[in-house]
């Protein structure tokens, strides 16, 4: 439940004037629990708010997603920049930072920044192409030249594919 | 059957990075991958056939 102020002033609505904090009784705890938030008045005047348990621990909860949603916006701003600089549509960075299902974060960085890497992997991956189209074809050399140029049998590596025997094995 | 056309090619980049492996192993290991490419694709003539 979201707990605002309009609704504790509805609260008061419902309990007439409030809780007068001059007459408050034992009675009040029930009243608390019965109605979640209480307003009480001095001289008709707001100066507290009594809540249930449950409504409690909503309002810590309320408040430490507000912290940390405080605390999270800068990056998140910066990843949502870097996003869009990268080629992401703000649309789908927004649909990324936003969480889709009612978690106990407010924001999803860690997926913001995964598309964001991604975008940034693509985005090299199509600079190193269009750089390897740019250059000339002039210095290209084909696989047996190269292998000839290494002082490897390329007949012997083909020959050992062929057969799904490997020529080299690792040891890590 | 010696290779009609050459399906595999390096450029001068790769080439400087490959031969900056000074393990022949790993040289060969290389090669091998790049022939496995070339067998892998979709169309034209083996090159061991």
């Amino acid at each position: 439940m979201e707990l605002t102020r309009a609704h504790a002033l509805a609260v008061k609505a419902r309990t007439s004037a409030g809780v007068d904090s001059s007459k408050l009784r034992g009675s009040t705890a029930t009243q608390v629990q019965e109605e979640g938030v209480l307003l009480v008045e001095k001289y008709h005047q707001p100066v507290a708010y009594l809540s249930s348990v449950a409504v409690f621990h909503e309002l810590l909860d309320g408040a430490d997603k507000y912290v940390r949603l405080r605390q999270e916006l800068p990056l998140a701003l910066r990843l949502m920049a870097a996003a869009v600089r990268a080629g992401v549509p703000s649309s789908d960075a927004l649909d990324a930072l936003l969480p889709t299902t009612a978690e106990s974060q407010p924001l999803d960085l860690i997926h913001l920044a995964e598309l964001l890497d991604s975008a940034i992997e693509e985005r090299a991956a199509l600079m190193l192409a269009g750089a390897r189209l740019a250059q000339s074809e002039e210095d290209d050399m084909s696989l047996d030249d190269f292998a000839a140029e290494l002082g490897i049998d390329i007949v012997q590596v083909r020959a050992a594919v062929a057969t799904g025997a490997p020529l080299a094995t690792y040891d890590r | 059957m010696t290779a009609t056309f050459a399906r595999v090619v390096l450029t001068p980049p790769a080439r400087a990075d490959i031969i900056s492996v000074d393990e022949v192993e790993v040289r060969i290991a290389v090669v091998s991958a790049m022939v496995e490419i070339e067998r892998d694709l979709e169309f034209g003539q083996l090159l061991d056939q």
